[in-house]
């Protein structure tokens, strides 16, 4: 350890030398700090990572089920068969992970007490939540893309193995779900920020984006009808995730309107959000 | 260099800083002192922007903290040693800081180096003691070379040569021309490091003034002791006098002399066995500045 004699020769002389000359800290400067955080946060780069696992690993027990299933089908369910929509079926579950690493994003920062040295880095808040999005989005797009085509790649050849129908990405329609689907998982951490700066704490992020993300959607076909209908159409997430759709249902809206929907619906909530991250203390 | 003007905090009915107004001038180490719960760290983070006043501003270089063009190079502060995430190294947590603001990564060591951190710059700052989290939290303060800075109970969990490079870095950093500003619930560290004391006590200023002003306004009191106590204070507080009970069961006098008090007693004939003037030290003045505002204190003599 050091000594005051030490602290006295090294503080004050260096002023322009190593600190740079003075200048105002800007946008790019906050996304270079998020970056550099992000890649050194264990719970985003693992959620990150586990995104096309679980894809990918569920994408085998999808088929697997599926094919089951096709085989054992009547002669007009099996003609209704929509190999591209059982290849995709464990995106249901990444894209849990997928919003998630939007939340940890802000979360941990709460739980390491870290906010408040980040907002005195950064004191404005607007700037702060744009740069976090703007890092966990653009890495999250390319994680979503491979997810994406790789469950896709998984799940065919499981189905293609049990020599029931599949499709190829050769295969005429095949690539715009596929990538619609990359699309809509690099969009979840929008809400993932959104959640885990309103919420502040991540087992609340968790529990909220799993009954937004699967509960709800999921329970839709149980609901009374006057429920059920508006859910299936117009729920944020449910909506963008038919981006993905291979076979779209004529009774809804398209995959594009549903994630325009979704999009709306995200600019909506983060405004919000945004609103009540500056006006709270920290 | 800052400037705290009417300053006030509430939390539902409970008023954490009320009306503070003080300056905070450059090439001084000026103490923020106060009990616990007396309101400073609360102020502290309305000045870095972090909680919104109630009412009241303060102000860094004449603008609120988050209109700064550069905060980290015109403020460094250090709020919480604990904070931080523990899964990262001492100086991929500097680095984080410093590209918020655009800080060349050369800097980085060089703070390290600063705080004697340089030996455990590659460690998890998880595993930090106490005292060198609170060397890794001064470290990220200077890493902008700032003109302000602002320093929480910086001396807790430091260990004797920790405190004494601490005061040692205050003193240097004022010296250098620099505005900085130390909080501490302890007088007697104050009394070592600071040049000017700001002192609050349950959210309200109890007096700014210069380390030697207030030695100076610390009050004379005179120990006595009697052979009939209860006499000899009948007869003081007629004479005009506060008395109140002291140390080891002597009274506390103040409002007289001692040749007044030995004169109050030979005119009533009082036997007297002890007669001893007593400067007030600076711990005792604060006691007693903030006695009436202390949060959570012991109420001596107080009836149930």
């Amino acid at each position: 350890m050091s000594t005051g004699t030490i602290a006295r020769a090294d503080v004050g002389h260096r002023r322009a030398a190593a600190v740079g000359e003075f200048r105002p800290a800007t946008f790019a400067d906050a996304v270079r700090a998020e970056w550099l955080k992000f890649r050194t946060m264990r719970a985003t780069v693992i959620n990150a990572l586990a995104t096309p696992v679980l894809g990918m690993a569920y994408a085998v027990m999808f088929g697997l089920s599926g094919a089951r299933d096709y085989l054992e089908a009547t002669p007009a369910d099996q003609a209704a068969f929509d190999p591209g929509g059982v290849a995709m079926r464990s995106l249901v579950l990444a894209q849990i992970t997928a919003a998630l690493v939007g939340a940890l994003m802000v979360t941990v920062e709460y739980r390491s007490r870290s906010m408040a040295t980040t907002v005195t880095a950064v004191p404005r808040r607007t700037r702060l939540l744009a740069a976090k999005t703007l890092v966990v989005t653009a890495v999250m797009l390319v994680v979503g893309q491979i997810t994406a085509f790789g469950t896709f790649l998984v799940g065919t050849s499981v189905l293609a193995g049990q020599g029931v129908p599949s499709l190829t990405l050769a295969d005429p329609g095949a690539i715009g779900p596929v990538a619609g689907a990359g699309l809509y998982l690099g969009t979840l951490p929008v809400l993932g920020i959104a959640v885990g700066t309103l919420l502040r704490v991540s087992a609340g992020a968790v529990a909220t984006l799993g009954v937004g993300l699967l509960l709800i959607p999921a329970m839709a076909p149980i609901y009374p009808e006057w429920l059920a209908e508006p859910v299936m159409k117009y729920w944020p997430t449910l909506a963008g995730y038919r981006l993905s759709a291979f076979v779209p249902d004529p009774d809804l809206p398209s995959g594009w309107q549903g994630y325009l929907l979704m999009c709306g619906f995200l600019a909506v909530l983060s405004a919000v959000t945004v609103y009540v991250f500056r006006r709270r203390d920290v | 260099m800052i400037e705290i003007r009417g300053l006030t905090k509430r939390y539902g009915d409970v008023t954490a800083v009320a009306d503070l107004t003080f300056d905070v001038r450059p090439g001084l180490v000026t103490g923020f002192l106060g009990p616990n719960g007396a309101g400073k760290s609360t102020t502290m983070r309305m000045i870095l922007g972090l909680d919104a006043p109630t009412s009241g501003t303060a102000g860094v270089y004449g603008v609120p903290y988050a209109d700064l063009p550069s905060p980290m190079r015109q403020v460094g502060a250090l709020l919480d040693a604990r904070a931080g995430y523990g899964g990262r190294s001492a100086r991929t947590h500097l680095r984080c800081l410093a590209a918020a603001n655009g800080i060349p990564r050369a800097r980085v060591d060089e703070v390290l180096g600063i705080v004697g951190l340089e030996g455990a710059a590659g460690r998890r700052i998880g595993g930090f003691s106490l005292g060198m989290s609170q060397r890794l939290g001064i470290a990220a303060a200077l890493l902008g070379d700032p003109g302000v800075l602002i320093f929480d109970e910086p001396v807790n969990g430091l260990d004797p040569e920790g405190i004494v490079w601490i005061r040692t870095l205050m003193r240097d950093l004022a010296a250098e021309g620099r505005t900085v500003l130390v909080s501490s619930h302890l007088m007697s560290e104050m009394a070592l490091t600071a040049d000017h004391l700001i002192v609050i006590g349950r959210g309200r200023l109890v007096a700014d003034a210069s380390l030697d002003a207030l030695a100076a306004s610390a009050g004379t009191t005179v120990h006595v002791r009697a052979a009939d106590q209860s006499a000899l204070t009948r007869a003081l507080t007629a004479a005009g006098a506060t008395v109140t009970p002291g140390p080891a069961g002597a009274l506390e006098v103040s409002g007289l002399d001692a040749p007044a008090i030995g004169g109050v007693a030979a005119a009533r004939g009082l036997v007297l066995h002890e007669l001893t003037p007593h400067r007030a030290s600076l711990e005792e003045t604060f006691m007693k500045l903030t006695r009436d505002t202390v949060e959570f204190g012991h109420q001596e003599g107080a009836k149930a």
